[in-house]
């Protein structure tokens, strides 16, 4: 640790005139910026093809279903539709564990943007993108159905709300490959109890509980919200942790 | 978006790093100023948003490949031309100019290198990383050799160099 009389005097024997123009320079000085509508496009083509890939397929998988259960079973498809809304969660949370389970976090904590709003970017996108998803299913769900197009929104966006919930608390307290392989074997499993409950228990779609289902869906987003939170705690505190 | 233009504060320290740094450099406040200017513009040329601490590192590497191509047009004068002149007029100085002239007279004696990293490391504050990345040394040989360079003019500030000096 230097004195601080001697740091004093090396400054001063560092001491430069001073500069005549520095002001109309910086007052003259271009600006560019970048607005936040850029950065997001520009993330976009930073988000691995195969997560749009297996977000469309799923989505394929979905509509096939759809046209054979309606064509051969003839009753509502919105149990088909809700029980693979998992496997879409399951996209937005490995694009967002991908930094962990490469080893690359502090590669991208050192690069252009910061990590936070690298992150934040990209769960954007790609939340938007699955939001523009299911707002296509929801006509789907609908048909031939009792349901109101209100509700049957709600039954479709609780399991992807779930799924995306308890992935990223497993993301967050996990790390390494092995959070990719709980997150799917969550996503299975709801997807299972969601195929299991709308089959046999015949009161799981009924009007009269739809309240519950507004409680599950509010608790969800809050629990979304504070997940969120967190991530962005946990990566300020990596930064902090490399500097 | 913090970027680098949004902390007008910052930006404004670091010109004046860079400045300072230039003028160590060549001596000349005209062309430090030019070649802090022109770092600044090749700068944003390049990297349209950037955070200032992640600017650092291109900052200083710019301003001192630009440096050297000063030197290739123009001779840069020495560090501190005419020291010896100059304390023996400031005899009725104030302690703190003293120390300063002395701290010159003894960083002349260093080595090029070693009178670099000082100023970036003790002077404009610059990371160990970023010292390391501009010289092309691990962080840890840049330590070593600071605090090597920092011993040795502990040892002429304190012995016969200094003593005479004065």
């Amino acid at each position: 640790m230097m004195k601080a009389d001697s740091k004093r005097a090396l400054q001063d024997a560092f001491a430069a005139p001073e500069p005549v123009d520095k002001q109309r320079f910086l007052k003259t000085i271009p600006r560019p910026q970048i607005s936040h509508l850029e950065f997001m496009l520009q993330q976009v083509h930073y988000i691995r093809k195969r997560i749009w890939a297996i977000s469309v397929v799923v989505l394929g998988i979905i509509l096939l279903i759809v046209c054979f259960v309606e064509r051969f079973i003839d009753r509502d498809v919105l149990w088909v539709i809700s029980s693979m809304m998992p496997f879409l969660a399951l996209t937005i949370v490995t694009e967002h564990a991908r930094s962990a389970v490469y080893g690359m976090e502090e590669l991208e904590m050192a690069s252009r943007f910061s990590l936070k709003s690298v992150v934040l970017a990209r769960l954007g996108i790609i939340g938007m993108f699955h939001f523009l998803v299911v707002c296509l299913l929801i006509p789907f769900g609908f048909y031939n159905s009792t349901y109101t197009l209100f509700q049957t929104g709600v039954y479709l966006i609780v399991p992807y709300l779930l799924t995306t919930v308890l992935g990223l608390e497993v993301v967050r307290k996990i790390h390494g490959k092995e959070s990719i392989y709980i997150c799917m074997g969550i996503a299975a499993i709801v997807s299972g109890l969601y195929i299991i409950l709308s089959n046999t228990c015949t009161s799981f779609y009924k009007g009269e509980y739809f309240g519950g289902w507004i409680a599950v869906l509010a608790v969800l987003l809050a629990a979304i919200v504070m997940e969120g939170f967190k991530i962005m705690k946990q990566t300020e505190d990596a930064v902090w942790s490399l500097q | 978006m913090d970027g680098i233009h949004n902390k007008s504060s910052s930006l404004e320290e670091q010109y004046d790093k860079i400045y300072r740094y230039c003028y160590y450099k060549l001596q000349q406040r005209e062309t430090a100023e030019d070649i802090t200017q022109e770092t600044f513009l090749r700068y944003l040329n390049h990297y349209r948003y950037q955070s200032v601490s992640q600017a650092m590192p291109y900052l200083y590497t710019i301003a001192r490949n630009l440096c050297i191509d000063e030197y290739r047009r123009q001779k840069p004068l020495p560090f501190y031309p005419h020291m010896e002149e100059e304390l023996a007029e400031k005899t009725g100085a104030d302690d703190r100019m003293l120390s300063a002239l002395s701290m010159k007279m003894a960083l002349a004696k260093l080595e090029e290198e070693e009178r670099e990293m000082i100023l970036l490391r003790y002077v404009n504050e610059v990371p160990l990383a970023v010292i390391s990345q501009m010289f092309g040394f691990s962080r840890f040989a840049v330590y070593r050799k600071l605090s090597k360079a920092l011993k040795k003019l502990e040892e002429m500030l304190e012995g016969e160099d200094y003593k005479s000096a004065k």
